[in-house]
């Protein structure tokens, strides 16, 4: 409980140190995967000669080697390393215009497989590098900013797994490669993941004591440290709490508030912006006969992703049940 | 994970991360076919028959008569990349060497390794001398017509003279261009030129003089263009995945293009006979065979990366790391043990 305490206090002290460089940023643009531990290899190349490189930050190489962590020569693109067939996620709702998925998973050569989305703000977003059959959308399909559309891959010219993410705008009457590093698209640099949240607190951080037959009301209020709003009240992009470990799993203290046998409640507001803090309140109720129990719970995207639990403080509610002398034999 | 990359002295370093590296070959400029910046040329060398034997980097071409015309088998040194992980296939792919191009005189141009940054342009004479030039990650080489020199596109998208007896190297354009290099009979280079040399998902056909170092679009339909040849009848052959939709073949010539073929969407390595009326191609590890006249589409089986022959009558297909010569209704006709064969040029008997 300590511990979790701490993540919390932690993140909070973050979160309030970093909303002071977000009054530049957009926010509009997430990272285009779940796991924050991703992070860039090499950005964009933002000088158009050759073998002059300067990356989001203005900093200049006269050189044409590779910088690791912050560009390389003419790149017009982002790369993430990660694992083959790694979710990729789009990074702001739009709608998809172009695909193609016939290149081997690791095929290496100059063509590779993509997805490009089509947004709202008049750019594309492009996801290169992917598996065969990797797109997880297709051609016309509206999309939601944090929406699984594909799966990594390393087809073309790749040398090791990793995602090729591209921003793409008409300049001066023309489609150009942007970057929303420098452009500060995202929240910071180099950005957020959707969905992603991080423990703060709950209304009981020891041991819930939950007589028989009876139901208690709890909650746990997580920040939102992900780059995507939370809701409670539309279908797609509404976040849940559910049972974990295992997922979906039908909870022996559900109680008549629950959405279902494994949904405990959606985020109680209506809205949760990034940087902010989001409560999920439920009941517990205990049919099950006096004991110790454990219950964990993660938090999800409905139908998108779940979130990483290990962020959650690896959430769980220690509960003991007691005998309910009104009803239970002495 | 170790992986090369060349240093700002040209040396070779090592460099070792706990994460998974890439190395991503660079792009030059983009402001379209011109020199922004003139990269020094790669080095290179000559050897005698005598020498490269003596030096284990010898080539072995076999020459085989076969249905359809001449084919080469080249026997090559030892691989020179891990291929630990990779499929079968995929390892056949990458074998140590890709046969790029085959001149009238006989000579013989390889790309001494594909997926490795370091790999360069080897060309083999008949007389089994060899030249080697550094041409970093080459993607694509063609001779013009009468052997003295081929053009080459390397990993970075950039356009090279070679001299064919020297390998010396001389630098045309930046492009970047993708690999896709033919010479038209007039002597121009039809190449495919992109905006992104690792990210190519929009490209154009141009036509590239190697006299005026001028290039012009050829083909302004958008799209994620493949490949681009000239046929027979002087028309050119664009395979093309069309923006927001499937693989086409389309004729141009010279007005609005024709639509030759629609491929199965997730069609790959196209290939076709010269005069266009059969086009190979593989999807999913299927290797079809597809005519222009009745419209039809024949499922040979399993394979990649199909070549089909000068009369489109045969085709040869990469299998397991070996390649399999097969006749237009699937039969196969010969075995190579090799993945790195290729057909000759037509200058060398389109037929045996």
């Amino acid at each position: 409980m300590i511990a979790r305490a701490f993540i919390g206090l932690s993140f909070a002290v973050a979160v309030w140190l970093g909303s002071a460089g977000r009054a530049l940023a957009t926010d509009d643009y997430t990272l285009p995967f779940y796991d924050p531990a991703i992070s860039l290899s090499y950005g964009v190349d933002r000088d158009p000669r050759s073998c002059y490189q300067r990356d989001w930050a203005n900093v200049l190489w006269a050189d044409c080697n590779l910088h690791y962590g912050r560009v390389y020569d003419g790149h017009t693109g982002m790369d993430y390393p990660m694992s083959l067939l790694s979710p990729i996620a789009s990074s702001r709702d739009g709608t998809v215009i172009d695909l193609f998925e016939g290149f081997g998973t690791q095929q290496f050569g100059i063509n590779g497989n993509y997805v490009l989305v089509s947004h709202a703000d008049g750019r594309r977003t492009l996801y290169y590098h992917l598996a065969q059959n990797g797109a997880r959308v297709a051609v016309g399909q509206t999309v939601l900013a944090g929406q699984w559309i594909a799966d990594s891959g390393c087809s073309g010219q790749c040398y090791g797994a990793h995602l090729h993410f591209e921003m793409r705008a008409v300049v001066s009457g023309r489609w150009t490669s942007v970057d929303p590093i420098f452009e500060q698209r995202f929240t910071t640099s180099p950005g957020r993941v959707p969905f992603l949240a991080s423990y703060l607190r709950e209304s009981n951080s020891g041991t819930e004591v939950i007589k028989r037959y009876t139901t208690v009301t709890h909650w746990v209020e997580f920040v939102n440290a992900g780059g995507r709003t939370w809701r409670n009240n539309i279908n797609a992009g509404r976040v849940l709490l559910g049972t974990w470990n295992p997922a979906t799993r039908a909870s022996a203290f559900r109680a008549i508030d629950w959405p279902s046998s494994w949904v405990a409640t959606n985020v109680d507001q209506t809205s949760v912006p990034p940087g902010y803090v989001g409560r999920f309140t439920f009941g517990l109720h205990a049919e099950s006969p006096p004991g110790g129990y454990d219950e964990s719970f993660n938090v999800l995207s409905n139908s998108l992703r779940w979130f990483d639990w290990s962020r959650l403080g690896s959430f769980h509610v220690p509960i003991t049940v007691i005998t309910n002398t009104r009803f239970d034999d002495p | 994970m170790s992986v090369r990359h060349r240093s700002a002295n040209g040396g070779r370093t090592r460099v070792r991360a706990a994460v998974p590296v890439l190395i991503i070959m660079s792009l030059a400029s983009l402001s379209g076919a011109q020199i922004a910046h003139a990269d020094p040329p790669p080095p290179a060398q000559t050897m005698t028959a005598a020498q490269a034997r003596g030096s284990g980097s010898a080539v072995g071409v076999t020459k085989h008569s076969e249905q359809g015309g001449q084919v080469l088998e080249l026997q090559l040194p030892p691989p020179r990349i891990s291929a630990v992980g990779l499929s079968a296939g995929e390892q056949g792919r990458r074998a140590t060497a890709r046969y790029l191009d085959g001149a009238s005189n006989g000579a013989v141009a390889i790309a001494d390794g594909i997926g490795d940054p370091e790999a360069g342009l080897l060309i083999r004479f008949p007389d089994g001398s060899q030249s080697h030039t550094a041409l970093a990650g080459v993607a694509g080489a063609a001779f013009a017509a009468d052997g003295s020199w081929l053009a080459a596109v390397d990993g970075r998208g950039r356009l090279w003279r070679i001299e064919a007896t020297t390998g010396t190297a001389s630098q045309l354009t930046s492009g970047p261009y993708t690999g896709s290099i033919s010479f038209t009979r007039a002597g121009e280079l039809l190449l495919v030129e992109a905006a992104s040399i690792e990210a190519p998902f929009s490209s154009v056909v141009v036509r590239f003089s190697p006299r005026s170092r001028r290039s012009v679009v050829v083909d302004h339909e958008e799209g994620f263009v493949f490949s681009a040849s000239e046929l027979t009848d002087a028309s050119v052959a664009v395979t093309a995945h069309v923006f927001g939709g499937g693989v086409e073949v389309r004729r141009m010539t010279g007005g609005p293009s024709e639509r030759l073929a629609s491929l199965d969407p997730r069609a790959i390595d196209a290939s076709l006979s010269d005069d266009g009326s059969r086009i190979a191609y593989s999807a999913g590890g299927t290797v079809y065979l597809h005519d222009v006249a009745s419209g039809s589409t024949k499922r040979l089986g399993r394979g990649e990366m199909p070549r089909v022959a000068h009369d489109g009558d045969s085709l040869l297909v990469l299998r397991d790391g070996q390649t399999a010569l097969l006749a237009a209704d699937g039969r196969q006709l010969d075995q190579f043990a090799t993945a790195t064969v290729g057909w000759a040029s037509c200058e060398e008997g389109c037929q045996p």
